[in-house]
């Protein structure tokens, strides 16, 4: 259980179990690994709650660092119908980090590059620590309905989606209708 | 000359000990330090580093007095106040042992907020606390629990005496009953409320951690944040408030006194909200 080792007063340094920072850059510290073990776990009780609508997430297996989440694509979009489900991987340095949400299921939308990776701002330079997966869940429902088309990972979808929304859309639903049920 | 000799000698000697301590032999890292001890017996280190060989081996009496000991030495020795605290829940002296940890988390956040200590010590104390909850509302639910029945009993004696005066009227009689006893539920209930565990309510809780506030501090955005990870936040992720973006430094960081006294009077009124997942 306790592990710290006594105090060096001048040269002894973190010595216990490995609690020292910075040493191996590969080793996340104890402290972070519980913070974000219980960060996780409360976002997994608060979801059980309460999860946003047409979304679910919650843990794969026994690691509660890979989740799964399932969103349905919401109706009035090309995306309607079906049921796309995502890998959601928490960094050990998590909420410090963004977790990283690859699609498993196959979409035709310009900020899902083809191996399911997505584009969103609030995943990778705009993370905020403060920002949680039910709120991520949120961005990717509001990604179906409003794509993001200035800074898209398939441009040939975004410029299809601008200049002819109809042909974007039916293409989408083609997508939808053979992957996603 | 002497004393300066013996001081590095001394300091060797911690150097053993510390050594020892490592590879779990309590027993010669306590001779070590004793050792020290006895050629510089001012240094609160010494005894400190002692008494947490004296702990490893449940030998809390040692401990107790060790820290003691440090504790005169400098007053403000975190280890000393934590290792004691943990000595006087042994022996429980609860109230006494809870004092202790509480000072040793507030010098083990002036000096620095993040050390792993001080969560270790927050865990320590929050264990303690929940204890205490668990035995304190094992108690009143049972003495609410008596004196409900006793209440109810009282009732249904006055109704039968009151039956047995006024004939005729027996219907209205217990409907007037059953209206008191569900009345009587209700009062018992909401006596006993603070007892039931629910969900902390979000304005005590950071918007980080998702947990309850230890130790909060503000931005000049008027966000209410937990010292330790807000630091964390500002040192790995950037210079911004996580929740309005607005550039934010960690001079800038107040201590929020008001929600920490709310922290303090809901955790007074809740002990389960001390549960640690």
């Amino acid at each position: 259980m306790y592990s710290g080792a006594p105090s060096g007063g001048i040269a002894i340094g973190g010595g216990g179990g490995g609690r020292g920072r910075g040493g191996g850059r590969t080793w996340p510290s104890t402290t972070s690994v519980s913070t974000s073990g219980k960060r996780i776990h409360k976002e997994m009780t608060e979801l059980s709650m309460e999860a946003p609508p047409d979304c679910a997430a919650g843990p794969k297996g026994d690691n509660i660092y890979h989740w799964v989440a399932t969103l349905f694509g919401p109706p009035g979009t090309p995306y309607k119908g079906g049921i796309f489900f995502l890998d959601i991987t928490f960094p050990s340095d998590y909420p410090f980090k963004p977790p990283k949400v690859v699609f498993k299921t196959r979409i035709y939308h310009c900020n899902v590059d083809p191996s399911g990776n997505v584009s969103l701002d609030i995943l990778t330079e705009n993370w905020s620590p403060a920002l949680t997966i039910s709120k991520v869940l949120l961005a990717l429902r509001s990604m179906f309905t409003n794509p993001e088309t200035y800074k898209p990972v398939v441009p040939g979808i975004a410029h299809l989606y601008l200049g002819d929304k109809a042909k974007h859309d039916e293409i989408a639903a083609q997508w939808t209708l053979r992957f996603a049920r | 000359m002497a004393s300066i000799v013996g001081s590095k000698q001394a300091e060797q000697l911690k150097q053993d000990g510390n050594h020892y301590f490592q590879k779990n032999r309590f027993g010669a890292a306590i001779d070590a330090y004793t050792e020290a001890i006895t050629l510089c017996p001012n240094v609160p280190i010494y005894w400190t580093n002692r008494a947490l060989c004296h702990r490893r081996r449940n030998d809390w009496r040692r401990v107790e007095e060790d820290c003691r000991k440090a504790i005169q030495l400098d007053h403000n020795s975190v280890k000393a106040h934590y290792y004691l605290g943990l000595a006087l829940l042994q022996k429980e002296q609860y109230a006494e042992g809870v004092r202790e940890l509480e000072k040793a988390l507030d010098l083990g956040r002036g000096a620095n907020p993040g050390r792993y200590i001080v969560e270790e010590i927050w865990e320590e104390l929050a264990k303690a606390k929940y204890m205490e909850w668990e035995h304190e509302s094992t108690r009143r639910s049972w003495e609410l629990q008596n004196l409900k029945e006793s209440c109810e009993s009282a009732l249904k004696e006055t109704h039968m005496l009151d039956s047995s005066q006024t004939e005729g009227l027996k219907d209205e009689n217990s409907t007037a009953l059953l209206k008191q006893l569900e009345a009587l539920g209700e009062v018992f209930m909401k006596a006993a409320a603070d007892d039931i565990p629910t969900e902390v309510p979000d304005y005590l809780c950071c918007k980080i951690t998702l947990d309850i506030f230890r130790d909060p501090v503000i931005t000049p955005s008027g966000l209410t944040y937990e010292r330790a990870v807000i630091l964390e936040h500002l040192q790995k992720v950037g210079k911004f408030d996580p929740i309005t973006r607005e550039p934010l430094l960690p001079s800038q960081l107040v201590p929020n006194l008001a929600i920490k006294e709310s922290v303090r009077a809901y955790l007074d009124r809740h002990g389960w909200a001390y549960r640690i997942q």
